[in-house]
């Protein structure tokens, strides 16, 4: 306990040596974590908006008007005993009509049809472990084969591209957090490094009185930890802000076009896991460094020193 | 407590340090390690504390081979030796009491240990007045004292002292091998490297004279 209060006070001590270096270590660390959080931010609410059409997925199954009774029962009874679908709601002919004329007020066109064009349907709900666009397509593709059934509509194409973009969305993300966790990574190297060439007289007379190798670093170690946590607690609050005047500016935009954007922000165990990131990084980032820095400049197998 | 049987210490391939060193160092003696600069007198210390590995030979040091030790049992080996230097080798931002109590940090005494002990050596070395004096704002003789106080909070078996009185006037040099008497007195055993004729001829102890590497002599000087 005593050595663990020793270890963290000499790391606030070192941070403390060069207090604008410091600074500008926090400032590029912060800003290097909140473009991450912009990032998972953006991939979040996305993932979130498909999510939320994938639940009112549904597709209509236009009935040819020459589909006899027993095609049209032999339809429903296979749409009702599918475990994959959740609900299917037949609509007739002159439902289909009061529908429209309801929707669009003008008779006028429908008159100069002539009778009734609109076909009776299916209105059919998939449950949401069946909603991944591809087993959708097979669903659809396999119903559409039987008889009476003149079309089949759905959102294929539009949910299609946006489950495209997000996997590709992911992608980028794991590609950018990568690039990130590098920068965050070589931020923090660096300044530890600069750390250590500083205090490189001090190592020496600790490990000549006794310090093992370890008891060096753990401080260094911290150090990159602390670094690493703090930024992240910062990105956290910055990140908010930019959620803050986004949400307010998306909402101008949202009220306009009605209320489509409904903007959210990063869970708890999100945020917990950009703070923890950044520590658990920066302390990998402080360890590292330093062993390779020990390991040169402070050989104890006694050969290169005279 | 030291044992040294054919120890070669060669730095490159041309400079010869030490030539078959033998010696030994019995429990509770004061010895002097005499010889002018590059004798070898510093690199003998260091292969004591393990800073350097001999080419060739055994060193003995409480029984234990040093030369066989791996990389990551030297600090240990350190942790039961005190080793004040002719710079003195204060950590400068730190107190003489913080500076003292690093070696019992290093081995994880307790708050408490910590509070008891340091003020004992700083009471053996005259200091407690200054115990929360930076180095810088010391002179070098209290430096040296702080240094040797560090070297002494452990309560190690074997105190090694490399010009110790180095960089002091002949006063301050006096009160330091006082000290160092003192501490033998106590039961320490104690190897003081100096190229000071003078410092020897006073104290009367048993002296081992180096040149170019070799032992010259081993005996009492008078």
């Amino acid at each position: 306990m005593r050595q663990m209060i020793y270890f963290l006070r000499t790391a606030v001590e070192n941070l403390q040596i060069n207090r604008i270096m410091a600074f500008f270590s926090f400032l590029s660390l912060s800003l290097t974590l909140t473009l991450f959080g912009v990032f998972l931010l953006f991939y979040y609410n996305v993932q979130n908006l498909l999510q939320s059409m994938q639940e009112d997925v549904q597709f209509s199954i236009y009935l040819a008007d020459s589909a006899s009774e027993d095609a049209v029962r032999s339809i429903q009874e296979r749409l009702s005993g599918d475990d994959r679908i959740s609900s299917v709601k037949y609509i007739s002919k002159e439902e289909a009509l009061t529908i429209f004329k309801k929707e669009f007020h003008d008779e006028s066109l429908l008159r100069s049809l002539g009778g009734n064009p609109l076909p009776a349907s299916f209105e059919v709900k998939v449950k949401a472990a069946y909603q991944d666009p591809q087993q959708l397509s097979v669903m659809v593709d396999r119903f559409r084969k039987l008889p009476g059934i003149e079309e089949i509509q759905y959102g294929s194409e539009w949910l299609q591209s946006l489950d495209t973009f997000v996997k590709l969305l992911r992608k980028i993300g794991i590609g950018v957090g990568g690039l990130l966790a590098v920068a965050v990574l070589t931020i923090i190297a660096n300044t530890v490094r600069l750390h250590f060439y500083s205090r490189k007289d001090e190592i020496e007379i600790m490990r000549l009185i006794g310090a093992t190798h370890a008891f060096i670093k753990i401080p260094f170690f911290l150090e990159g930890s602390l670094m690493g946590l703090i930024s992240g607690g910062v990105s956290v609050l910055i990140l908010f802000g930019i959620f803050q005047l986004a949400r307010t500016h998306l909402q101008t935009i949202g009220g306009m076009i009605g209320g489509f954007l409904n903007l959210l922000f990063l869970p708890p165990p999100f945020l917990v896991g950009i703070a923890a990131g950044g520590g658990l990084l920066g302390g990998i980032a402080g360890f590292i460094s330093l062993s390779a820095l020990l390991k040169a400049h402070l050989p104890t197998d006694g050969k290169k020193r005279s | 407590m030291i044992q040294m049987f054919h120890v070669y210490k060669y730095y490159g391939k041309e400079h010869i340090a030490l030539e078959d060193i033998n010696l030994k160092i019995e429990k509770g003696e004061f010895v002097f390690l005499v010889g002018s600069s590059g004798a070898g007198k510093s690199t003998l210390l260091k292969l004591i504390v393990g800073e350097e590995r001999a080419e060739q030979g055994q060193i003995l040091i409480g029984g234990k081979n040093i030369s066989r030790l791996k990389e990551t049992q030297i600090p240990f080996v350190r942790r039961n030796l005190g080793f004040v230097f002719q710079d003195f080798k204060l950590i400068q931002r730190k107190t003489v009491f913080e500076n003292i109590a690093l070696p019992l940090e290093i081995v994880g005494a307790s708050g408490g240990e910590i509070r008891k002990r340091v003020p004992e050596v700083l009471k053996m070395v005259q200091l407690e007045h200054r115990r929360d004096k930076f180095p810088p704002f010391l002179s070098g003789g209290e430096q040296q004292r702080v240094a040797i106080a560090r070297a002494l909070v452990n309560r190690p078996p074997l105190l090694l002292a490399d010009e110790p009185t180095g960089n002091l006037d002949e006063l301050l040099s006096a009160e330091i091998m006082e000290l160092l008497k003192n501490i033998h007195i106590s039961g320490t055993t104690v190897i003081v490297a100096t190229h000071n004729q003078q410092l020897m001829t006073k104290m009367g102890r048993r002296t081992i004279v180096l040149q170019n590497g070799k032992i010259l002599s081993d005996g009492t000087s008078a």
